[in-house]
């Protein structure tokens, strides 16, 4: 299988705090990877050195053989950790951005999406709950027919039916061409989806397996080997 | 997609800006009207009230014109540290486009704005005067004025000149802003301070290297800044020369800001 994404080496520095420390791994075409770490384990600033909205201090990052920039940007659909639309937009001119930007953005998609929900185009972000601006931004970024898809705590903070809701829609949703590679702490609702994990302690890379290879040589399921590794 | 980051950069900023414009416009004939009809003799002259609600409509043109210029460089300046500094940066920094596509589509739609702005201020300011019957005194007073500048030798140039070097210093003004966000954005969790800061120091910088370089001129070219103007016949040759060497100056200053907002954003970006 040919590697979607590869990170070689990759470092990243704050002043004197080390976010990343000499990370490289690929992540091969078609997986669905979680990214799984304690908090402020370095997670967010892999997901943002993707997506070139922070820059290395060392180190390299590769999608589809390429550096990130415009071309990487076309391929990759990011979703961030926190709200990020501009809140005086409605849900119909964020269509119409999304539409404009990206080729690979799918009008249709989006508003069955839309439909499934029972929202009405014409709300402004404003107008809704912090849960039902997080499904939209989930539908906007899963209309895409990306390469990667990288979600950043996509499921943090909302309630378990709406954590099902969100599994479901990326599940149905997704390429399957592409890859996903999805961040969270919250494994034992991720877990069912994911084909490989990596996990992340203190800026490095701890382990990058299957989850099946997980659960045969430790006999656990990836959420009980992670609360064995981390414990307190 | 330059022509896309244009269209959405107007709907962004144009959703206040032009109810700005439109209050403005509404309120300059509004109190205009007002104020013609207090001073004739349907009103009695006498009145609290009406004496109040003249200072009001005074008070209102007023604000309005003032509020009309600064919250429009306000607007396109908060635009754009919304857009490229705070989380909706997230978007703005995901899109498949370039960091110069960016920046230009920013700079080009503040600065047309910042004309209209300069536009409807001057309508809003023909109508009231013009409601009230002062247009013409208005007009022979501005008559006046360019008649002095000719008989000083002023020409077309001039104000030709003029008019270019107040297009480029409102095109660096923005870039300077744009430079001192872009250098800001890298202090972790205070962007705006770090943009405050370096709008400081980028201004400090600005206007101790132009000095230094006209005080050197001057050496250079024995007394360069009085010596032009003494040998010029009239105004024209010496504003001409004074507004080009502006233009110039302004020129360096605006590329130096330009490629530090293009580095920033597109190798230390920081979000």
């Amino acid at each position: 299988m040919s590697s979607l994404l590869e990170c070689q080496t990759l470092t990243k520095r704050y002043g004197s705090l080390l976010a990343l420390n000499n990370v490289t791994f690929t992540l091969e075409r078609g997986k669905i990877a979680g990214l799984l770490g304690p908090n402020a384990s370095g997670k967010t600033t892999l997901i943002k050195l993707i997506n070139g909205l922070l820059t290395p201090t060392s180190g390299t990052i590769l999608i589809n053989g390429q550096k990130p920039g415009t071309e990487s940007k076309m391929k990759i659909a990011y979703l961030p950790d926190a709200n990020f639309l501009p809140e005086w937009m409605n849900v119909k001119q964020l269509m119409e951005f999304y539409g404009d930007f990206y080729s690979n953005f799918n009008t249709n998609k989006a508003y069955d999406m839309l439909a499934r929900l029972g929202l009405n185009d014409r709300m402004r972000l404003k107008q809704m709950s912090k849960g039902t601006k997080e499904k939209i931004q989930l539908i906007l970024t899963m209309s895409r027919t990306a390469d990667l898809y990288c979600l950043d705590e996509p499921i943090g903070g909302v309630d378990p039916a709406s954590r099902d809701y969100i599994l479901d829609t990326i599940i149905s949703n997704y390429n399957e061409n592409g890859s996903i590679l999805i961040s969270t702490h919250l494994i034992s609702d991720v877990e069912k989806i994911l084909d490989d994990v990596l996990i992340i302690q203190n800026g490095c890379l701890y382990l990058h397996k299957s989850v099946d290879e997980i659960r045969t040589e430790h006999n656990t399921s990836v959420d009980g080997f992670f609360r064995e590794v981390f414990r307190c | 997609m330059l022509g896309k980051l244009f269209k959405h950069e107007f709907i962004a900023t144009g959703r206040i800006l032009s109810i700005l414009f439109g209050v403005l416009i509404i309120i300059s004939p509004t109190t205009a009207l007002y104020l013609k009809f207090r001073t004739s003799s349907l009103l009695p002259k006498d009145n609290i009230f009406f004496d109040l609600l003249t200072i009001l409509c005074i008070s209102a043109f007023t604000i309005a014109m003032i509020a009309a210029g600064i919250t429009t460089i306000i607007v396109l300046l908060s635009r754009f540290y919304q857009s490229m500094v705070t989380r909706e940066s997230y978007l703005t920094h995901t899109l498949p486009v370039t960091t110069p596509q960016l920046i230009i589509s920013k700079l080009t739609v503040a600065v047309i704005w910042q004309i209209i702005s300069i536009i409807m201020m001057s309508l809003s300011l023909r109508i009231f005067v013009g409601i009230l019957g002062g247009w013409h005194d208005f007009s022979t007073a501005f008559r006046e004025l360019i008649d002095i500048f000719a008989q000083m030798g002023a020409n077309g140039s001039n104000v030709i000149l003029l008019l270019l070097a107040s297009l480029i210093s409102i095109i660096v003004s923005y870039l300077k802003c744009y430079a001192s966000f872009a250098l800001g954005h890298m202090v972790n969790g205070h962007p705006f301070i770090g943009f405050i800061v370096s709008f400081i120091a980028i201004s400090t910088i600005t206007q101790i290297v132009s000095s230094m370089g006209i005080f050197i001129l001057n050496l250079i070219f024995s007394n360069f800044i009085n010596v032009n103007f003494d040998n010029m016949e009239s105004i024209s040759g010496w504003l001409n020369l004074a507004l080009v060497f502006g233009i110039l100056v302004n020129v360096v200053w605006g590329t130096l800001y330009y490629v530090i907002t293009n580095y920033m954003f597109s190798r230390k970006l920081n979000i």
